[in-house]
């Protein structure tokens, strides 16, 4: 046999998917911060003559697994999940955490006594001598390689893995994994395990008969540990991120610190964005200028100018500024600051019923819900879990973005406020925080009625600080990049094209339009279209928030993603509108009118279709995770429901208020 | 620092930062109990208090052998400690 499967099995932060990405080649996102692999990725890599496929797992504490993210690897190590089995424990060491992982290795060592090759990570700075790994290997019993997956050269790495598995410790992995005994399991387990048996229904663990069984197991492991500890190695030395900590974790100082650096943050995203937004604007336009005369079929050309350029080039506008939010929070995640935000943040998070560890899902929801709902299998208790995910879609994603620089940059003035603020900015600055304001308000409201229970719990390791690296921080920017790239220019392409096709067909009689000028042409072409008339349909049902049916076809087409409202509009305008008077949407915007000369939109629609997207969950991918993630359809109904009250309850108090 | 030895029991909650103690049992739900382990948090360890947060919010405490781990007040108050003779 010349080829294997291997798990990463280790602490949570001990590096496994850094390891994994330089062994592979892949891109997994790491950081210094527990918890950021909640779900399994596999690959394949050549080590020698050996065809070895890698599986990465979330970390875990213990073979007893006490939230959902430990249950997957827990499971899957158990055999429990079809299509999953490996017949190699590759078991990832943290020399930085050196007592706990060698705790953790001798459970896992105790299960598969035969199958487990130990890789001690993060010897970052060589620590660690021939003779000590002799000594550790001798009192684990199983081979054991050192590697810093920082430092080395997935070149390197290799070679320390392909020695490793020479032909006798090969042999560790001629069969598949199987375990020597029942795992015995602490009962708070249980409500993350879906079976105690196996797939082929062999009984694989069994809740602990007698109290602290499976604590002083794992105490017994500890004092083990130690004793290979103290023999192995001298203490490391963390003076330098304890320094760190005397500052960030000061009573008084942290807080303040924390709100510096996110304000830093947020100002960023919009200062460094505005360059490189108004250069992609510029760039589009010029484009659609140009292309325009090249094209003599008029129906060709509406196809691609208003269709294509309108719709795609309303939306890749965006992208500096996801690009500059996906590098600063990858740089404050792999210094370690986040495990200490959580912290800081716990406090008022278990005010409104959450916990610290809600923060990093809610701070991933700034930059798209789906990351942010799939960390929150951090969270142990079930009930936290499902208030922090079904709140989540009210943080401000970046799909927002878009609409709210759009309905913002053109409906409200920009008249400076008390001398120095700007009404824009201060609009945004409000959308921005009333995302995650709200969300925290409906999470206290689910805590009290639906999804009532007790306090929960906070328990959280602090990792060593950690000079963040300028190189992943710029991959994962660009990678995110590409991503939402790839996106306009296939879904959103596509979605694009459709609305154009239904705003354009059917056509008008020509007979109709004889006698009209060219504007009243267009406008009744497109009142005709298949678009026009769904819009004319459901008009009754926006006139209470102030939109016409043009907003309304644009709110609708955003409920499969946020970012389709601006392309859609974008389209639909561009159709409607005559010569070149106006090239943005923007001006086309503000030179609508009603059948009354007036202009149609006001400041009362402007804040009614802003505050419609600070709550509407309009993100199909959004409901897709959330039925995923809960297994059924309560959830996300309950999620679209509730948020989509509340989005019209507002836009209607809005316009009406504003209105008079 | 005067401190009455024995008198009531002390728990984790009640120490300053800085101050150092020793854990003697932790009155906590099976699944804290073993987080807090396998962290590095064993009973009859020694570990020192590195920061407190305002208004009763979580305690970050240090172990013997450097794990840092942070807690909620609720949960320090149910860890008795006694503070090391040494000090």
């Amino acid at each position: 046999m010349n080829s294997l499967t291997a798990f990463f099995i280790g602490l949570p932060n001990a590096g496994k998917s850094t390891l994994f990405n330089a062994l592979t080649g892949r891109s997994r996102k790491v950081s210094n911060y527990s918890g950021i692999t909640t779900d399994l990725a596999q690959a394949q890599m050549q080590i020698a003559d050996k065809s070895v496929s890698i599986i990465d797992l979330p970390g875990i504490t213990s073979l007893s697994p006490l939230s959902p993210d430990e249950a997957v690897t827990i499971s899957s190590l158990f055999h429990c999940y079809p299509n999953i089995e490996a017949n190699l424990i590759f078991f990832v060491i943290d020399l930085k955490r050196l007592t706990p992982s060698l705790a953790l290795c001798l459970e896992v060592l105790e299960q598969f006594p035969d199958q487990v090759i130990a890789l001690i990570n993060k010897d970052d700075e060589g620590e660690l001598g021939p003779q000590q790994m002799d000594f550790f290997a001798e009192k684990l019993r199983c081979p054991i390689v050192c590697l810093s997956s920082l430092n080395q050269e997935s070149k390197v790495l290799k070679a320390a893995l392909s020695n490793v598995l020479s032909s006798e410790n090969f042999k560790r992995a001629s069969k598949v994994l199987t375990p020597k005994s029942i795992q015995i399991i602490s009962a708070d387990s249980l409500p993350f395990l879906s079976a105690l048996t196996n797939l082929e229904g062999k009984p694989i663990f069994e809740v602990e008969k007698e109290e602290d069984q499976v604590f002083n197991k794992l105490l017994k492991n500890t004092q083990q540990a130690r004793e290979i500890m103290v023999k192995g190695l001298s203490q490391t030395r963390r003076a330098f991120s304890h320094k760190i900590d005397a500052i960030l974790l000061n009573s008084w100082l942290g807080p303040l610190i924390f709100f510096a650096i996110f304000l830093f943050i947020f100002t960023a995203l919009f200062s460094w964005a505005t360059p490189f937004m108004d250069g992609i604007d510029n760039l589009i336009g010029a484009l659609s200028g140009a292309l325009a005369p090249m094209i003599s079929n008029s129906m060709l050309q509406s196809l691609i100018v208003d269709g294509i350029i309108g719709g795609v080039g309303g939306v890749v506008i965006f992208l500096p500024q996801i690009m500059i939010l996906f590098f600063l929070l990858s740089l404050l995640e792999q210094s370690g600051y986040i495990a200490r935000a959580s912290l800081i943040t716990d406090k008022v998070m278990s005010f409104f019923g959450l916990s610290g560890k809600a923060f990093l899902p809610y701070l991933s929801g700034f930059a798209c819900s789906i990351p942010g709902i799939m960390a929150a299998r951090t969270i142990a208790d079930k009930k936290e879990r499902l208030v922090t995910m079904i709140t989540l879609p009210l943080i401000t994603c970046s799909a927002r973005l878009p609409v709210y620089i759009l309905i913002v940059g053109t409906f409200i003035p920009e008249r400076s406020v008390f001398g120095f603020l700007n009404l824009q900015g201060l609009s945004f600055f409000f959308l921005y925080f009333l995302g995650p304001v709200s969300a925290l308000i409906m999470a206290k409201v689910f805590r009290l009625s639906l999804y009532k229970g007790e306090a929960s719990n906070f328990v959280m390791d602090l990792p060593d600080y950690q000079r963040p690296r300028l190189k992943a921080a710029l991959r994962h920017s660009f990678q995110k990049g590409m991503g939402f790239l790839k996106k306009a220019g296939t879904i959103i392409l596509m979605l694009s094209l459709v609305i154009w096709l239904l705003s354009t067909f059917p056509r008008t009689n020509p007979e109709f339009t004889a006698d009209l000028n060219e504007a009243q042409a267009k406008a009744l072409n497109l009142e005709n279209s298949a678009l026009g008339r769904i819009g004319k349909t459901i008009e009754p049902a926006l006139r209470p928030i102030g939109l016409d049916w043009k907003m309304g076809v644009g709110l609708l087409i955003s409920l499969g993603a946020r970012e389709l409202f601006v392309s859609a509009l974008g389209t639909i305008y561009a159709l409607g509108e005559v010569g070149e008077e106006s090239d943005t949407l923007k001006e086309r915007l503000q030179q609508e009118k009603n059948e009354l000369g007036e202009p149609r939109y006001s400041i009362a629609t402007a804040w009614s279709i802003l505050l419609f997207f600070v709550f509407s969950l309009q993100c199909t991918s959004t409901l897709a995770i959330l039925k995923k993630e809960t297994n059924g359809w309560r959830v996300p109904i309950l999620a679209f429901s509730y948020l989509f009250a509340l989005g019209y309850g507002a836009s209607f108090i809005a316009y009406q208020v504003l209105h008079s | 620092m005067k401190t009455k030895q024995g008198d009531t029991p002390l728990n984790l909650s009640q120490l300053r930062v800085g101050e150092k103690a020793r854990i003697m049992t932790l009155e906590l739900p099976q699944g804290i109990k073993l987080k807090l382990l396998s962290y590095g948090l064993a009973p009859g360890d020694s570990i020192q208090v590195i920061a407190r947060s305002p208004l009763k919010g979580p305690i970050s405490i240090q172990t013997f052998q450097d794990e840092r781990i942070a807690l909620r007040f609720a949960q320090a108050r149910s860890i008795s400690v006694a503070r090391d003779m040494a000090q």
